[in-house]
Formats: C-alpha cells, structure tokens, sequence
C-alpha cells in the first residue's frame, strides 16, 4: 500500500496531464493550470520546511560530532536564523517595515537590502569566476591529443578567426565559412541529441506514468 | 582507499525528467557505496528532490544489507540559490576531496564551475546531462560524460532489468525510424520539386 498510493497518483495526475494538454475544453485546460500552478506552489512551500529542517540537522550533527571543518557549521546556522528573523519580522518592502524595525540610523539592515548588498554580489562573484576555468577548460580541450581534439581545435579557431576582423583580411569568405561551421554541422548534431533527448524523456515518463520505472520510489524495480 | 563519493543530482526540481533519471542513477550508486562501504555525500538543491533522493538512498542501503551504514548526514539540501549551491559542492569537494564526483542531472552556468573544481581536486569525474548547452564543459572537464538520452538510459543498463531494457531497444527503433522517415521525405521534397526548395 505504501508503494501503490503514490503509483496510483503518478498514473492518475500523469494521464490528466497528457489529455490536458490535448482537449482544449476551458473547465479542464483550468483544472490543469491550478495543479501546476496552485497545487505545485503549495506543495513547494511545505518542503521548503523539510529543506531548512534538513539544513539546520546536517550542521547541528556536525557541530555535535566536530566534524571536520565544524566551525563553519556555526555561520550557517547564525546566518539562517538571522536572516529568517529579519525576513519574517521586518517586513516585505522597505516601505513598509514589519515589528521588528530593520534600520538603525543610515544603516539599513532590511532583507531586500541583505538580499541586494551580499546574495547578488556574492552570485555575481560565483558567476565570474566561470571566465577563469572556462579559460583552463579551453587549454585543456585544445591540447590537440587525438582527432577529435585536433578537430574541435581548428573548428574553434575558424570560428574565432570567423568573428574578429582579422579574419576577413586573411580571406573575404572566411567569415561565412565560419558562420557555416556554427549553422550546419553544429545545429545537424544539436538535433541528433535532441532527438536521442525527447525520446528519451517521453519513453521515462511513459515508463513512470505507467510504473515500470519506480527507482524514484527508492525501490528499484521490486 | 575510504575516500568519499559525491553524487550532484543537478539543480532542477522533480518536475524535470533529468532529475528523475538521475535519481534512478542514485539509487544504483549508492547500492555500491553501501557494499563497499564508501561514503556516499549528496548535496541537493531542492527540497522535494532532496526528499526523494533520501528515500532512494535509504532503500538502496537497506537492499544492498546494509541499512545500519545509511544516516540522515548523506543526503542533505544545502540552498535553492544556484552559486550559492554551487559555492557550496565546490567547498565540499576541495574539503572533503571526494575520489569519485557524479554531476548527473540538469545544469546550467554552473556546470564548468563544478566541474574544473572537481577535475582540480584530482577526483574521478562522471557527468550526464541532456542541457545541450553544458554538454561540451562536462566532457571538457569530466573523464566519462553521459550525453543527453544516455542519461535516461544508464539506470535502466546499471539495473539490467529486462523490461528497462527493452524500452531502450523500442528508443533505438523509434529513432532508426525517425532518421530514415527524414531522409525519405527529405528525398521525396527534393524530388518533387516542393516549396521546400526555395528556403534552400
């Protein structure tokens, strides 16, 4: 029973969610907007707390055990309670400030200010870091070891030389042949991965919308 | 030897079949990390997919007869905010140094970042996604890289089942066909002179 209760859902919410897509009629093209809009919510909201009770577990035992690196376990769990504190409590807009007040004097310490002055440009820093190991990828990728390194190599070099001015200079064509390499053989093999994915994600939901699949059960095939 | 193994099920939500598959994956890893008593760290950054991904690693525990090694600290959802998330499995894997990194799932700009991080530790890497865009980071970066439908394939040839198997076999039919229905009616439009012919 523990098992066939969640199938049966899956089945059930899986064939409405095919014939919703497929019968234009207004009653049930609403019914499937509420579940994936409406029900998903609701469901996301009250796993948000299974998420937050799953962090402030995994650092308690680690302080508890003195794991290694423990300390930092610390700052996130000061760092969780505060900001949740400041969040509920001080109010959605800077406008309009909760129980709690989030300014004292010029410093402001609002959650849409902490959000703005540390999450962005922490985000930010995290994202600009790709320029650097995309720069020790290339290196790395263009070590011409075998063919189709040697291939990906003169392909990214055409191409490079395709974009910069230089490369009109070495032949008028050149441009072109490079803008060729990107919309022809490049989009033939996008598509033949494409084709592999949706094949693959129609014959996986197939197979749990119909049970043959149960590994997200935890139960494998049994 | 006694090093650990990291399992990244990507960053999307149960709703993308990528995570689902990835799951299905999981639970064949972790079958292995019980019997060889490797720890096993799953970071995950939704809490429905850390909900599942619990449940799938305890089950694979307790059917490789060994549900005294599973515990709540293997499977845990650090944030939803995707560098954060990502800052956060780079600090695990230059801590921890994790002898084997899995990346299988859906990702997006944080795919490279994850995965020169790992190659930097000197880990064992292997990636699966079907995010046409990351692909050539992960098989940059990674040693063994799952592309796209390979992903949706590998946990049903890990778990040999017979009926997983022959829906992989249906998957290579349904694509042969695919191909030779294009190149018939690719053909056929050329032949008879169709429209077709003036976007060429």
């Amino acid at each position: 029973m523990q098992r066939r209760i969640p199938l049966i859902i899956v089945l059930l919410t899986g064939i409405f969610g095919a014939v919703a897509f497929f019968v234009p009629y207004p009653a049930i093209r609403n019914a499937d907007e509420i579940m994936r809009n409406d029900v998903q919510r609701i469901i996301t909201a009250f796993s948000l707390v299974l998420g937050v009770g799953s962090i402030v577990q995994h650092h308690l035992l680690k302080i508890r055990r003195k794991a290694q690196f423990w300390p930092y376990s610390y700052i996130t769990i000061v760092a969780l309670v505060i900001t949740a504190i400041i969040g509920v409590f001080g109010g959605i807009d800077v406008t309009r400030p909760g129980v709690l007040p989030t300014r004292v004097g010029n410093f402001s310490f609002h959650i849409q200010t902490i959000y703005s002055n540390m999450m962005v440009p922490l985000a930010a820093t995290m994202f600009s870091l790709l320029a650097f190991f995309m720069s020790s990828a290339a290196y790395r990728a263009f070590r011409a070891r075998n063919l189709e390194a040697t291939l990906l190599l003169l392909a990214a070099f055409i191409l490079m030389l395709g974009a910069v001015p230089l490369g009109r200079f070495i032949h008028h064509r050149l441009p072109a042949f490079a803008e060729w390499i990107l919309a022809v053989p490049n989009t033939a093999s996008k598509r033949g991965i494409l084709f592999g994915v949706e094949l693959g994600i129609f014959a996986t939901s197939l197979k749990i919308i119909l049970g043959i699949e149960r590994g997200w059960l935890g139960g494998g095939g049994k | 030897m006694g090093r650990a193994t990291l399992y990244v099920p990507g960053l999307s939500s149960m709703a993308d079949v990528a995570t689902i598959a990835s799951l299905n994956i999981l639970g064949e890893v972790a079958k292995k990390t019980a019997q060889f008593g490797t720890p096993l760290i799953v970071p995950t950054s939704d809490p429905i997919v850390y909900t599942v991904a619990r449940e799938v690693v305890k089950e694979s525990y307790t059917a490789a007869g060994r549900p005294d090694a599973f515990h709540q600290d293997i499977v845990f959802f650090v944030t939803d905010q995707q560098f954060a998330f990502a800052a956060a499995v780079d600090g695990i894997m230059t801590r921890e140094k994790p002898a084997t990194n899995f990346l299988i799932g859906m990702f997006w700009a944080e795919s490279l970042i994850l995965a020169e991080t790992g190659a930097a530790t000197g880990a064992i890497q292997i990636a699966g996604t079907d995010a046409i865009a990351q692909l050539p980071f992960f098989i940059t970066a990674c040693d063994y890289t799952l592309i796209g439908e390979e992903l949706y394939a590998a946990s049903a040839y890990i778990s040999r089942e017979p009926v997983l198997l022959g829906a992989i076999k249906a998957q290579d039919y349904a694509k042969a066909l695919i191909t030779i229905i294009i190149v018939a009616f690719s053909l056929i439009a050329l032949g008879l002179n169709l429209p077709v012919l003036k976007w060429l």
